[in-house]
């Protein structure tokens, strides 16, 4: 057997390293990956905060909901104004921040990190009969230009029914 | 030599970001959800109990040591949701909740009797136990027909079911009630002071409010990082409020797994929590 000739071949190829076509490959693949990893992470969250503002737009249209069920309201007076029959609509409602926490001595060093979203949040009442109001509170808001929707329904009877 | 170096320190620096990068979207994402999870338990626990308030709220304040009531006043922050004034802030809020009842009174009164004595069996257990600091509440007697308990003389156990509480009135119960009378049913309802309070970043439950046990808390939640979130509500224009609606604006940032420059990790829950009880089985909102 012709032991040098073999042993010169494979100090060739060791000299030789990767060509052109494996680099660029392999680059691709390296660049491919990166870039589907930090979009999916980043996508992962948009996700999470999307989550988020979901469960806080929820507890702006549980807030309506818990004003229209607990307003006294009695068949001898005249119908509070939030049970009035009729539409109300309320605009820049602060979704995921509090300004007031940053007030001296109850700033928490959190706060107002979060870039702000608004809500607007409308509240239908109808009548169904002349002791009772059925109400629908939806509360719309726009995050990375895609708009969401919660919707709460309720029914309200007087309290002296 | 020098190509080899370029291209190692290149891939380098490209790993570094990349890691660098990975890990500061991930530890956002642990952050956001970590705080999103803490503020939807505590404000499902807190929805629950708080619309389950027999009482009006009492804004209380405790410094480390004291557990204390504050007064409500008026500031000039208005709240988005209902448009109402905001009060000063506390790190506390105390109400009453239901302990037990209706509880059947087994022993006949007269208009000075300060023992009364109930059935507390439900089903061959006993659910409730009185003690000291609890109101009892007659929903029948004319007037106010409610009273705090300052002593316990019997306590209900499952094997004997009948307790004795004393009631707090100089005058006695100020009625003569008959429970022997075939027919003749007297019932009362009996409820116990609880709170929530917000220190060293928790968010605690006290389950019993009361003098002594006022320091005895679970847990409801960590990293809560809005050290003041409780206030009352005032309508415009009024000086007085009616103590029914509490706002919430409860904080959560993940302390433990994330640093700060990871600022959207943040959860900031603003809402107004109403009692659903209205009008209120529990008149008085004297502290226990």
């Amino acid at each position: 057997m012709d032991f040098r000739a073999s042993k010169s071949s494979r100090s060739r190829r060791r000299l030789l390293g990767f060509t052109v076509p494996e680099v660029v490959i392999a680059g691709a693949i390296l660049a491919l990956f990166v870039a589907t990893s930090v979009a999916a992470m980043t996508q992962i969250n948009r996700w999470a905060a999307s989550a988020r503002l979901r469960t806080l737009a929820l507890a702006l249209a549980q807030q309506k909901v818990d004003q229209i069920l607990t307003t006294p309201w009695s068949t001898l007076g005249t119908v509070p104004t939030i049970l009035t029959v009729g539409t109300t609509t309320e605009t820049s409602l602060p979704l995921n921040n509090d300004a007031f926490n940053s007030e001296a001595g109850l700033s928490s060093a959190f706060t107002n990190l979060d870039l702000q979203i608004n809500a607007t949040r409308t509240t239908v009442v109808r009548s169904i009969s002349t002791r009772q109001v059925g109400a629908t509170v939806t509360v719309t808001y726009t995050y990375r230009n895609r708009a969401a929707t919660i919707v709460m329904n309720t029914l309200r009877a007087t309290d002296d029914f | 030599m020098v190509v080899a170096l370029a291209i190692f320190s290149t891939v380098s620096l490209g790993l570094f970001a990349f890691t660098s990068t990975s890990l500061r979207l991930v530890a956002r994402n642990l952050a956001t959800n970590h705080s999103h999870q803490w503020i939807r338990l505590s404000d499902q626990q807190l929805l629950h109990d708080l619309h389950n308030s027999a009482s009006a709220f009492v804004l209380v304040n405790y410094d480390g040591t004291n557990y204390s009531d504050v007064t409500p006043t008026a500031t000039t922050d208005v709240d988005a949701g209902t448009q109402q004034y905001i009060s000063n802030r506390a790190n506390g809020v105390r109400f009453r909740m239901l302990g037990g009842g209706p509880y059947q009174l087994t022993a006949n009164t007269t208009t000075t009797s300060v023992n009364l004595t109930f059935n507390f069996s439900v089903g061959g257990n006993v659910p409730y136990v009185p003690e000291v600091g609890d109101k009892v509440v007659f929903p029948l007697l004319s007037g106010n027909g409610e009273f705090d308990i300052s002593a316990i003389v019997t306590m209900p156990t499952k094997a004997s079911p009948t307790g004795v509480v004393t009631i707090s009135a100089a005058n006695g119960i100020g009625f003569t009630i008959n429970t022997t009378t075939a027919g003749n049913v007297t019932t009362a309802y009996f409820y116990r002071e609880v709170a929530y309070t917000v220190y060293g970043n928790l968010l605690r439950y006290h389950p019993n409010y009361t003098s002594t046990n006022k320091g005895t808390y679970t847990m409801v939640q960590s990293d809560i990082t809005s050290p003041e979130p409780f206030a009352l509500l005032f309508p415009s224009g009024s000086p007085t409020t009616t103590g029914l609606n509490l706002r919430l604006s409860l904080e959560s940032y993940d302390t433990n797994y994330s640093a700060r420059t990871y600022q959207n990790g943040t959860t900031t829950l603003q809402t107004v929590i109403p009692m659903r009880v209205v009008p209120t089985q529990v008149i008085s909102t004297n502290a226990s």
